[in-house]
């Protein structure tokens, strides 16, 4: 297969003359010119068997949630909360015996059969970060962000309205996504509604003949416009078309919507999805935030306890959907905090140590990687790809974790080998997170 | 649900060859024809990216525009209104005409209004809200009076960009006086903010020192009550008065009333500048009542405020200094005294766009980060460049001075350190990380270097920073590029000769923003009129009209004050303020030296978009006259060919001479008839024709 991949490399794409190969050949000069990315993203679409959407959370703020997690309790020196609503508690995973702080605890039997805690190290303690980060510190290929790149595998055979990602938690513009280099927006829970709704009425009877006016303007509108301008044009009329595959009767569950908070989120991640709006849905729910001044934990306790409750929240309303199967949450954020015995009433960042977290049907319950001391406080363990589990000796290194976790998602989600090697350049999949 | 696989095996060969020469993936049965769909991966058919900007290292060939296209792209831009026919042809006539009309448009009013926008957006002094001033005045909130905190955060937010608007429009002072000027356009609210910072002292360890307190040693209480009435402001200030520091707030006898020991007319306060603050902006501070009990905060009603309504509009330009020896500063509760004030006397150093409480609630630092968010941010802003490890400039000693230690090791660290660290101590000398006084001696004492990018200089206060980004040899350039993003939605080439060019004539000009705007402008690195030397390079970018843009132009062509309630004291509710909030703007990223700029007309802003037409359609057709808006325009469907004449020209901004012209005007025509032969009357098949001209691609689009 390689094989015959090379020889049609080979064959059409040697080096000049790309824009008389692009003529004589019909096809794109962009494919003349790179088609390893173009036959990437072409070939990769995810297997309709494990193809899920996903909600996936992010925070620019490096919040704590590394500080409740399990795998942060084995060790005595390790700050936790104190708060009574925080106590130390265990739970099951996968069959392991493990302890988190009481929030993570009190999920729902289901929930915890399918959640998976990663300890991993996103080589970065700067806020600013956030973007790189999500590109997975350089190892996803043409500087896609992972979002992005889950995006383009799942969305053909989702069948989504659009292909990219939305935004719809983004706390500022640092939290928005990129798609193919360009910036995407915010859409705020409360707009959503508003955006989407045609009230009934005769000039939402008129959509359709509208819709024929602007096409014929469209086409005045190409005539004598420069190549770009013609590009923009169709970029129109495809979000024209996209507008009227939004399935109006789905919309009223974004009504109870009354403001722009984790919850209110979920709910409107949860409707976009029933309509198939979007592949990925990104979302931001608060975990303690950039807690550096703290006081004993005030801010961590309190988030940390109504975020796992979202969470529950999420996955209720998923299993209330007919979507707890197709439907994966996954979080990544810009870093996570300090744990050391220094951190009394606040925490620093910690580009060493950041959990993310997998629920949904690919993956099997459970801890990948670890924690342990690194550079006077903690970090994340280099990681035994056979088995999952931190292991000095690993052969995925602490900076490889980060890869290897964008590797695993796409695996999950049924994108194959060959793509997932052109998409992230670095890492492996961790096969024991696999269900 | 499209259930199509792809094994890796099939989707390899000859067959996807084909489908990707299509631009389509696997799965498109949602897709509409191939000729006009966007790749899977959102790229146009043609290869480029969904915002039509070139990614293909310059295959497309440079093609120029047409001043059908460039000239009301400036002109909306600038202004938000259509070019007109004579404006169109005296360009055709003459290109250098541009250059007069540009000027022409600065003086009309609606540039003020767009320039503001730009400034705050330049100056990083929105994207803020209560809770992000909550350092500044720890630890609780600001303000939280639901009538008069949206108030202040606008007066916030504005005073910036309207010192600026001041200074460099009307008295056409030089930008870099932006880095360096110490006088700040504002409201008496926003004095009474000012000088109430000045007094809630808050070092780096969060301990608070309450200067009013201090000053006033023998002030017993503050009371707010009820029943005893209002009582002039006058006596309120009176130290010889019996009626000192009571205040007449209409909640007080109702405050807590079901809390028991909470009852209580008038509530006595402890004597506390924040307790003093909320309570001029409405709320009552939370306190102890009768055997100790708890008694809540409460916001406050929206009349319970002391401030008039005027306090929020009346803006004025005060000079802020230096308090001289003996000096006290201003009692920020005498609000007779704050109306008239023209100059403050503070402690707090204020100093350029870099000292607002906006910028500092924008970049909150603390502990760990000891000002160098604040620090980067500044940079950005003043010279388009940030700390990123990449800087050769070494600072003049080794280590360098203020180096922390912890970050000192790390090579990684080590490159952005040496250089952020000493140019951080230029604001860690001057203010605490709740930014207030600095007083720890430690950092008083080491002033800071600036030492970034080619510039080596001792700084020893707030002014010597200011000048010395002033004077940076970045600096013209950094602005020159912020216009062209705003202009273009994407970096103009900064090594090409003619963008060089107009730097240098903003340069020559004395750094005067009116210069750098005309010669930027109508220069064809923004118009793309004709190619320039590296023109292939950058690509042609089409945007969306985003959110300011957009609002802006359906105020300015229908004559609505502000139909999106940008304005966040705006009462206008409905469905446009509603989408309007949902649609791309313009931002501003931590750390990032680029603006965020979503230009791709995604099926989120089609929408959107649409249900403003719609919206705006209903508000402009047939309205009978008792809920006509004066200055809104109107149209009557008893005469739909003038309106959809004007439609043409004025919504889409297509001149009787643009080729696009008459073929839009018989579409809207058509479409007028076949939607009454649909049966709907006349008045809502004129509405359906002004949506229609309302989302075509000049309407909602920068560079059509």
């Amino acid at each position: 297969m390689l094989d015959r991949r090379q020889a049609i490399l080979s064959t059409l794409f040697g080096t000049g003359l790309v824009g008389l190969r692009a003529l004589a050949t019909g096809l794109p000069a962009s494919l003349l010119l790179n088609p390893r990315r173009v036959l990437a993203g072409a070939a990769s679409c995810a297997a309709s068997d494990k193809a899920q959407f996903i909600i996936f959370n992010t925070s620019g703020a490096g919040d704590p949630i590394n500080a409740s997690v399990p795998g942060t309790y084995d060790d005595p020196n390790i700050v936790h909360s104190l708060d009574p609503k925080m106590a130390p508690a265990t739970l099951s995973l996968g069959g392991q015996t493990y302890t988190a702080a009481r929030p993570w605890a009190m999920l729902p039997r289901e929930v915890l059969d399918r959640m998976t805690f990663w300890h991993l190290m996103t080589n970065t303690p700067i806020h600013p970060k956030e973007p790189e980060v999500l590109k997975l510190m350089g190892a996803t290929s043409a500087a896609e962000m992972l979002p992005s790149i889950l995006a383009k595998q799942l969305a053909p055979t989702l069948g989504t309205i659009q292909t990219q990602p939305i935004t719809i938690g983004a706390s500022s513009p640092a939290e928005a996504l990129s798609f193919g280099g360009a910036a995407l927006p915010i859409i705020p829970p409360l707009a959503l509604k508003s955006t989407l709704t045609s009230a009934p009425g005769p000039l939402t009877n008129l959509q359709p003949l509208r819709d024929q006016t602007l096409n014929q303007l469209y086409d005045v509108y190409r005539n004598g416009a420069t190549t770009k301008q013609r590009a923009y044009i169709d970029a129109l009329v495809t979000s024209q078309s996209q507008v009227r595959n939004i399935n109006q009767s789905l919309l009223d569950a974004l009504s109870t919507i009354k403001d722009n908070s984790a919850p209110s989120q979920v709910i409107a991640a949860v409707a976009l999805i029933q309509m198939k709006v979007a592949p990925v849905v990104s979302i931001h729910i608060p975990f303690g935030g950039d807690n550096h001044r703290d006081v004993r934990f005030e801010a961590e306790t309190l988030q940390t306890v109504a975020g796992v409750a979202t969470i529950g929240s999420l996955m209720q309303a998923l299993k209330t959907a007919g979507l707890a199967d197709s439907v994966s949450f996954v979080t990544l954020n810009v870093f996570g905090r300090t744990l050391g015995p220094g951190n009394i009433d606040g925490r620093s960042h910690n580009g060493n140590h950041q959990v993310s977290l997998t629920i949904g049907k690919p993956f099997r319950a459970g801890v990948i990687g670890g924690v342990g001391p690194m550079e006077g406080d903690y970090g994340a363990m280099a990681i035994d790809s056979k088995t999952g589990l931190a292991w000095p000796s690993g052969d995925i290194t602490p900076v490889g974790t980060l890869a290897s976790f964008g590797r695993t998602l796409l695996a999950a989600f049924g994108v194959d080998g060959f793509a997932i090697d052109s998409l992230i350049t670095s890492g492996q999949v961790l096969a024991p997170a696999l269900a | 649900m499209v259930a199509m696989a792809c094994s890796k095996f099939s989707c390899v060969g000859a067959t996807v060859l084909a489908t990707a020469a299509l631009g389509l993936g696997c799965g498109s049965s949602n897709a509409p024809s191939a000729a006009t769909t966007p790749s899977v991966d959102g790229s146009a058919p043609d290869g480029s990216a969904p915002d039509g900007s070139a990614r293909d290292g310059g295959l497309t060939p440079f093609e120029p525009v047409s001043p059908y296209t460039y000239v009301p792209k400036l002109k909306n831009v600038l202004v938000g209104l259509p070019a007109t026919e004579d404006e169109i042809q005296a360009v055709k006539a003459d290109p250098a005409a541009l250059k007069t009309l540009i000027s022409g448009w600065m003086e009309l009013p609606q540039y003020g209004q767009k320039l503001m926008r730009f400034f705050q957006l330049a100056f990083q002094q929105t994207q803020v809200s209560v809770l992000d001033y909550a350092d500044q005045s720890y630890p609780r909130n600001i303000v939280f009076n639901t009538g008069t905190a949206p108030l202040l955060m606008q007066n916030a937010q504005e005073s910036f960009a309207r010192t600026m608007a001041e200074l460099l429009v009307a008295q056409h002072r030089p930008l870099t006086e932006s880095f360096t000027v110490q006088q700040f356009m504002m409201t008496t609210a926003l004095k009474e903010l000012y000088a109430f910072l000045d007094v809630w002292q808050v070092n780096d360890n969060g301990t608070i020192t309450d200067r009013f307190v201090q000053a006033h040693p023998t002030l017993g209480a503050i009371y707010a009550g009820t029943a005893q009435g209002p009582i002039p402001i006058s006596e309120t200030l009176d130290p010889r008065s019996p009626n000192y520091m009571h205040w007449y707030n209409p909640d007080a006898a109702t405050e807590d009333a079901t809390v028991p020991g909470c009852p209580a007319d008038p509530i006595r306060y402890l004597p506390s500048a924040y307790t003093l603050h909320i309570l001029l902006y409405g709320s009552l501070d939370n306190r102890k009542g009768v055997g100790g009990v708890g008694c809540p905060q409460l916001a406050g009603s929206p009349t319970a405020t002391q401030f008039k309504p005027t306090d929020f509009t009346d803006w004025t330009m005060v000079t802020v200094r230096k308090p001289n020896a003996g000096e006290s500063v201003p009692a920020f509760y005498d609000l007779p005294a704050l109306r008239e004030a023209r100059e403050l006397a503070l402690n707090v150093p204020r100093v350029g766009f870099f000292s607002t409480p906006a910028f500092f609630a924008n970049w909150q630092t603390n502990v760990s980060n000891q000002m160098r968010v604040t620090l980067n941010q500044a940079l950005i802003v003043a010279l388009g460049s940030s700390v990123d490890g990449t800087d050769a400039t070494v600072p003049p000693s080794s280590p360098p001075p203020r180096i922390d230690e912890a970050h000192s090791l790390p090579p990684a660290c080590y490159s952005c350190h040496r250089t952020l660290d000493p140019l951080r101590s230029i604001l860690s000398a001057n203010y605490s990380w709740n930014y207030h006084n600095q007083d720890d001696s430690a950092l008083t004492g080491q002033k800071g270097v600036f030492a970034f990018r080619g510039v080596i200089q001792p700084v020893n206060s707030l002014d010597d920073f200011g000048r010395v980004l002033g004077s940076h040899p970045l600096f013209a350039s950094a602005w020159a590029q912020k216009l062209c993003y705003y202009v273009n939605s994407a970096a103009c080439a900064s090594d090409d000769p003619e963008f060089l060019r107009v730097v240098d004539a903003f340069k020559s000009s004395g750094y005067h923003f009116d210069t750098l705007v005309t010669e930027l402008l109508a220069s064809p690195v923004i118009t793309r009129a004709s190619k320039t030397a590296n023109a292939d390079g950058e690509g042609e970018v089409i945007a969306v009209s985003r959110r300011d843009h957009l609002c802006a132009a359906l105020d300015a062509r229908l004559g609505f004050a502000d139909v999106c309630a940008l304005d966040v004291t705006s009462r206008n509710q409905g469905v446009i303020p509603s989408v309007a909030a949902g649609l791309p703007s313009d931002g501003y990223g931590r750390g990032s030296e680029t603006p965020v700029l979503p230009n791709a007309p995604t099926l989120f802003y089609r929408a959107g978009v649409e249900n403003i037409c719609v919206a705006a359609a209903a508000q402009v057709i047939d309205v009978t006259a008792a809920k006509q808006v004066p200055g809104v325009k109107q149209w009557s469907s008893s005469n739909p060919d003038a309106a959809i004449a004007d439609f043409v020209s004025t919504l889409m901004a297509l001149t009787p001479s643009d080729p696009r012209a008459s073929a839009a005007v018989d579409l809207l025509k058509a479409h007028f008839a076949q939607a009454k032969a649909q049966g709907v009357t006349a008045s809502d098949a004129l509405q359906s024709t002004f949506v229609a001209a309302c989302l075509a691609p000049s309407s909602i689009s920068m560079g059509l």
